[in-house]
This record gives structure tokens, sequence and C-alpha cells, in this order.
């Protein structure tokens, strides 16, 4: 498997394990639209996002010790095109979520409803472009 | 636009220079044994650039080594 495939799957799964039940749990409880600055609600956000990073920090470190040769490898043509392909389908992903975002009834809503709904649009637009490194990489690229 | 794709000799023509490996190979045109095995399987179409590369490693015209059927 090529290293950058690996990194794709390591960012996929640290968001499939943290930030999904994050955004399971805390879907339909009353605290979302708590008054801001609702400290609750932003421990359990840090956490999740802590979490995340440290999978994704240590995920990496294990992997460029396990792939020592691969990691030294700088990107070839190969890897930049798929880049370029999965960058382009999250970009497209991320306006979609920000444009719905801006349909939000802002005035009825508590901040952190929104404060997620955005990071669930970074969310999704980044599992978007590790699923299509991941395809790229797996059944080819000849576009 | 006609339909087509590219097939290639490469995994034949490193068998004739000495079965010489895909990390060989990719190391002298500078792109990652992942990549040498993807373009041998008809995964993944290189740039002109590392085409004629590849065909310089081996000593022959790039036709010889990339051909285009449709």
């Amino acid at each position: 498997m090529p290293f950058r495939e690996k990194f794709a799957w390591l960012s996929l799964i640290s968001m499939a394990i943290t930030f999904l039940p994050f955004v399971l749990y805390v879907d339909g409880k009353p605290a979302l639209d708590a008054p801001m600055p609702n400290f609750a609600m932003m421990k359990l956000f840090a956490a999740v996002m802590l979490t995340q990073a440290a999978i994704i920090i240590i995920g990496q470190i294990w992997l460029r010790l396990a792939n020592r040769e691969d990691a030294r490898a700088k990107p070839d043509e190969r890897d930049r095109a798929i880049d370029r392909r999965s960058i382009r389908g999250a970009y497209y992903v991320m306006i979609f979520g920000m444009i719905m975002l801006m349909f939000m009834p802002f005035e009825r809503q508590g901040g952190w409803r929104l404060v997620i709904a955005a990071a669930l649009a970074i969310t999704v637009a980044e599992s978007t472009r590790c699923i299509i490194a991941i395809v790229s990489y797996r059944r080819g690229w000849n576009d | 636009m006609t339909k087509g794709a590219i097939s290639n000799q490469i995994r034949t023509l490193r068998f004739m220079a000495g079965e010489m490996s895909q990390a060989e190979l990719g190391q002298r045109i500078g792109v990652t044994r992942q990549t040498i095995a993807a373009i041998e399987a008809g995964k993944y179409s290189p740039t002109l650039e590392a085409a004629f590369r590849i065909a310089e490693v081996f000593g022959k015209p790039l036709d010889e080594v990339f051909q285009w059927k449709t």
C-alpha cells in the first residue's frame, strides 16, 4: 500500500472514531442550543479535537517509523496528481457545506450548533479528500 | 473522441534488463516503486516526461514501451 494512502486511511479512521461519535452523541441534546459560551460543550469539543490530533500525530510517527524508506521519498507525479484530484473534490464539498451553513437560522440556534455544523462541513470535506485519494490509489488514475 | 487505453511493455523490458526491480526503475526516473507498479498494471498513465525517461532507461523508442490501443 502506498505510504500516502496509509496517511489517508489514518485521517479517515481518526475522524470516524472521534468526530462521528461526537456528532451522533450531541445531536438533539438540549445543551447544543444553550447560550454561549457553554463551557461543558467547549470541553467536550476540545477533548474530541485533541483526541483526533493525538491519533493522527501518533499514527503518523508510527507509520514513519514502520516505513522509513517510503517516508523519506518525496511525493512523485502520481502522488501530486492524486493530491490535486482529491483536494479539488474536497473543495466543492467544503463550498457546498459553507453555503448550507449560510441558510441556517442563526437567530434561533445556539452558537455551538453552528460551530459543530461548520466542523461537520470541514470533516465531510476532509473525508471526501481521503476517500478520493484512497480510491485513486486503489483503482487507478487514468483520466 | 475515440476511446482507448495505454498499454506498456515495462514488465517485459525489466525482465530483459536483468530482472530490474520496480524500485530501481522508479529510482532512476524519480518516482516511487508503487507508481511503477501502478503504471505496469495500467492503473496510472505517466506524464510524457516520465514515459520518455522510462524509454530512455531501457534504450528503446517511446512507442516500443507504450502503445495506444483503441
